[in-house]
């Protein structure tokens, strides 16, 4: 109970595997109460120091304390004092949500006495009571998380060490999970995470961008922003895809991203590049924009070197073919008596990149499997690829490329030595396999790194060598279930690039994601929700005739003290954290009725009505299809 | 089909063989377990410590001691007053038989009436038991023949054992080891083949592919055949350095023998893999299956003397024909025709298995 006001604190680490530098002398601090986030692109050094700190790795040099207690040499107090959340923790999936968090509690050897009252306390506070006596391993993504936390606090920690806590969770679940941690957090419980997700790190109170080993900057999110002197213009277009190549011509590939429905151009000319831009796109609306952690980010390149000769690859790569790449109607799985997809309908012509949106656990898997011809459909009928999915579901396999929501190359195998597996299974042999095997290599990015053993490949290159693998065959219709679950926002956004270079050359591509600005690069999108299709339409079209609610933008410090008053205003459906600000979902415009709270209250606080994102449309769906709102 | 066929044998070869520690237990633990085995399980039994308790005390009691102890099979360790101490020591352990002279021995002997002499076996093992009753009855006949005295209930007997006239047991019990290491390595190895792959989730890029599931399980099967072949090889190479076991038979219709089992022992695990949700699952199978085939192979209890019913039963025992064709090949040097029988059932078990597993393995989820 002391270490001053830091509740965690580091002193130059070092931690070296092998030839490698995974973290070269870091330092931070974080205080006592307060939420620091540790981002970076994968392999910065995230998940090691924060396996440092839980005191399960020996650094080679430097130390860290834990209220004060020295991680190496007093590890029970350590452990006493922390809850580590790795990015794989165990939950026993054959015990019940109680029995795994009672034995979580005998595990930390937490006193009988008091021991149920806590438990209930958390059960409570993460609305995880009706779910107690489900086993663990039939619960969703987002409550396996949820779980997992509650099993982790459950001896009362001071400090929360998070790993990556949020990947692979979807945007209901992860705000829900937000809204958990906050509560700790006005408990007093210091937390340490690393986060792929920029929104989460604008929320923090500190954050610190990792880059090979080293802290490049910290601060709050907004002194990052801003001794970072990088100046935003966002261009917004009738949704011309090849806009962000032209415009990376124009102005050199590293200075353009495409984030959600716009694109983003870093700048150090405001007037001139302006000027520059309509020039080349008169018709697009080009204004300044506040930079964001996702801007920082970019410009810090990343693992992922985003260029013309990757994305040169795909091009013409595969049959530009025309016409319905997949027509089903009345899809339906069910397993026992639960349904997991029912009487799906879709019309897919090729060259269309169509997502699957919706909760962890309400369908989209199954529904991707079904198509692929991995699970056979109960009932419903259809093509893909011309081909009867109920006849002849085997012959479909020829023409497409699937990836897995999990990564199901063999790890143990060398990275050329999975493409050539692959390349065999798919009838490839001698001069043509090599050169398939250059191509996948160069797509991935891998070129010099062929002889390496899959499993220690990170992050992006694995997703993009999956990819690859999955498209050696030259498929015309790719089935990707959350490719990008995980990875970093260049490697994300390369990703992407690739995606959108596929669907130009005529393949159509099926894609689901978490990741809700991610969505924005669909043609289309369907959500799906309890194993039905709630909604389905062009981006645009969701967030503007299909969103019945209306929008309103918080800016203000503290935002998470004010989620409750706000909640009860009338008119108001739901308050969520967003970024850094709060997003109040309301029947009609009632930006008067917020403004009043805070002008009656004295508190400075910027309140506008804005376009719906992404994400408020799939909360506010879900929510209404749920019969939920208030 | 060829290249998809050359595609899952490298792969499945290179991930068998690239860890040191699979090349082990692929290749040195069946060897290093013959030998082990080989050495310490042995029925031949010596130097079996005994107890002597003699109330006759006579120059011919002792003379019949010592005959014990010049046969090599017995070593006298006690020699308690009564034969109340017997029971003790057989309880404890110290002794695992003894040989009683009452009083009165000599006297018989030398009346020419005849006397008798008690010997008593460790009954807990019956097995051996028989054996030091066996031996017990030679020293005692063979003492007897030099007095012309009749032995009471010293039965006379005479044994002409075939095929193994020095009746060491190392002749049948080392081809017999093989034959069991072959079907162990084989089923542990390969039962965990395709469910370790469900488990860790790779299958399911595989079963997205148009390969086909013969191809599938060809491609599963062909590698453990070979390493299965090589480390068999290596056993009889073992076998013959070490032991002095040459085959006796024809060294194809050996290998005949061999790949037959070999493809049923996979085929059961393919079986088990394909069936199996957990790799934890599967190895506890194919350990279930593995000992009732172990035991009523007849490798340690003889068929013939199983109750009728079970021997019927033991034909749907893989290891029963491949035992009885190795031993056949191995030490009788039997001719192809004169094991029709257990070529004809282990086909049977061997296709039978192989196209059950493969029905068994879907290319799709459930």
């Amino acid at each position: 109970m002391n270490g001053g006001a830091f509740a965690v604190s580091a002193d130059g680490i070092i931690k070296r595997y092998g030839g490698t530098c995974a973290v070269d002398g870091v330092s931070l601090n974080v205080r006592r109460g307060g939420i620091y986030g540790l981002i970076g692109p994968d392999g910065a050094g995230k998940t090691t120091m924060l396996r440092v700190i839980a005191g399960i790795l020996k650094p080679d040099g430097g130390e860290a304390f834990v209220c004060g207690h020295s991680c190496e040499r007093e590890q029970i107090a350590v452990k006493n004092s922390i809850a580590y959340m790795s990015q794989k923790f165990g939950l026993y999936p054959d015990l019940t949500v109680l029995e795994n968090i009672k034995l979580y509690a005998d595990l930390y050897g937490v006193e009988k006495h008091g021991m149920r009252e806590r438990i209930d306390e958390l059960l409570d506070f993460s609305y995880m009571k009706p779910f107690r006596h489900r086993h663990a391993g039939k619960l969703s993504g987002g409550m396996k998380q949820k779980l997992q936390l509650i099993c982790a606090l459950v001896h009362k920690p001071e400090v929360l060490l998070l790993d990556e806590p949020t990947n692979g969770v979807d945007p209901v679940s992860r705000r829900d999970f937000w809204r958990i941690l906050y509560g700790l957090v006005a408990e007093g419980m210091t937390i340490l995470m690393s986060t792929a997700y920029l929104d989460e790190a604008e929320r923090c109170n500190v954050i610190g961008l990792m880059h090979k080993g080293k802290i490049i900057a910290e601060g709050t999110p907004e002194e990052v922003v801003e001794k970072s002197g990088i100046k935003v213009l966002s261009v917004k277009d009738g949704g011309d895809r090849s806009l962000v190549k032209k415009l990376k011509n124009l102005l050199g590939s590293d200075r353009v991203h495409a984030y959600g429905d716009r694109l983003r151009v870093l700048t150090s000319d405001i007037e001139g590049d302006t000027e520059k831009l309509l020039g080349f796109v008169p018709e697009a609306v080009v204004e300044p924009d506040r930079p964001m952690l996702e801007d920082i980010f970019m410009s810090i390149g990343g693992n992922a070197d985003a260029d013309e000769n990757i994305l040169s690859l795909i091009a013409g790569g595969t049959g530009g073919k025309t016409g319905t790449a997949l027509d089903v109607r009345g899809l339906t799985k069910r397993f026992g008596d639960f349904t997991a997809v029912n009487n799906i309908s879709l019309t897919v012509p090729y060259g269309e990149i169509f997502g699957f949106l919706g909760p962890n656990g309400a369908g989209k898997s199954t529904t991707i499997k079904m198509l692929c011809g991995l699970l056979p459909a109960t009932s419903g009928e259809g093509m893909v690829g011309g081909v009867d999915i109920v006849r002849s579901p085997e012959t479909i396999k020829s023409k497409i490329g699937y990836m897995s929501q999990k990564f199901s190359l063999y790890e143990d195998l060398k990275v050329y030595e999975n493409i050539d597996f692959y390349g065999g299974i798919y009838g490839l042999a001698g001069a043509e396999l090599a050169k398939r095997r250059d191509w996948s290599l160069k797509l991935a990015g891998l070129e010099d790194r062929k002889n390496l053993m899959t499993s220690e490949l990170v992050g992006g290159w694995r997703q993009r060598l999956a990819l690859a693998c999955a498209i050696l065959h030259k498929p015309s219709i790719v089935f990707l279930d959350e490719p990008t679950s995980g990875a970093d926002p260049a490697s994300r956004r390369l990703f992407w690039a690739i995606i959108n270079e596929l669907a130009g050359s005529g393949v159509t591509v099926f894609v689901s994601t978490h990741y809700m600005e991610e969505a924005e690069y669909c043609d289309r999108l369907a959500l799906i929700f309890r194993g039905d299709m709630i909604a389905m339409g062009r981006p645009s079209e969701l967030k503007t005739s299909q969103m019945q609610d209306k929008i309103i933008e918080v800016l203000t410090a503290d935002p998470f003290s004010h989620m409750e008053p706000l909640s009860k205003l009338d008119g108001v459906l739901d308050v969520s954290l967003f970024g850094a600000g709060l997003h109040v979902r309301t029947v009609g415009a009632q930006e008067i009725n917020i403004k009043k709270y805070f002008t009656d209250k004295n508190i400075d606080a910027q309140v506008q009505r804005i376009e719906a994102t992404m994400e408020d449309v799939f909360v506010s769906m879900i929510e209404r299809a749920d019969g939920g709102g208030k | 089909m060829i290249i998809k066929l050359k595609a899952m044998l490298v792969k499945e070869l290179k991930q068998m063989l690239r860890d040191p520690k699979m090349r082990m237990i692929v290749f040195v633990f069946p060897l290093l377990q013959l030998m082990v085995f080989s050495f310490a399980l042995t029925m031949d039994v010596k130097n079996i410590d005994i107890a002597v308790v003699d109330y006759d005390r006579s120059a011919h009691s002792r003379e019949l001691t010592d005959s014990f102890e010049a046969s090599g099979y017995f070593v006298v360790q006690h020699r308690p007053e009564s034969t109340e101490d017997v029971k003790k020591l057989l309880d404890e352990g110290d002794v695992r038989g003894a040989v009683v002279f009452p009083k009165g021995f000599e006297k018989g002997i030398l009346s020419g009436r005849g006397a008798s002499v008690q010997v008593i076996a460790d009954g807990t093992m019956s097995n051996d038991a028989g054996i030091i009753m066996n031996y017990a009855n030679g020293v005692v006949n063979t003492y007897a023949a030099g007095k012309s005295v009749k032995v009471t209930e010293a039965v006379t007997f005479q044994q002409r054992n075939l095929f193994n006239p020095n009746l060491l047991s190392r002749f049948y019990y080392v081809p017999g080891l093989i034959t069991l290491m072959m079907m162990v390595t084989g089923m542990v190895l390969t039962s965990i083949a395709i469910v370790r792959e469900k488990e860790i989730g790779t299958i399911e890029q595989v079963m997205v592919t148009p390969i086909s599931r013969t191809e599938f399980i060809i491609g599963k099967t062909v590698p453990f055949m070979l390493t299965g072949l090589i480390t068999t090889t290596l056993m009889f190479i073992l076998a013959y350095f070490i032991f002095g076991i040459a085959v006796k038979g024809n060294i194809f219709l050996l290998f005949a023998v061999v790949v037959m089992s070999i493809i049923t022992y996979l085929g059961l695990a393919l079986l088990v893999s394909a069936s199996a949700r957990t790799q934890q699952q599967a190895l506890l199978t194919s350990f279930f299956l593995m000992m009732p085939s172990a035991l009523l192979s007849g490798y340690i209890f003889p068929v013939s003397n199983m109750p009728e019913p079970v021997q019927y039963f033991t034909c749907l025992v893989p290891m029963r024909w491949s035992l009885e064709g190795i031993i056949g090949v191995v030490i009788k040097g039997a001719t192809a025709a004169e094991l029709s029988k257990q070529l004809i059932w282990l086909t049977i078990h061997a296709v039978f298995f192989m196209v059950f597993a493969s029905m068994k393995f879907k290319k799709t989820l459930e």
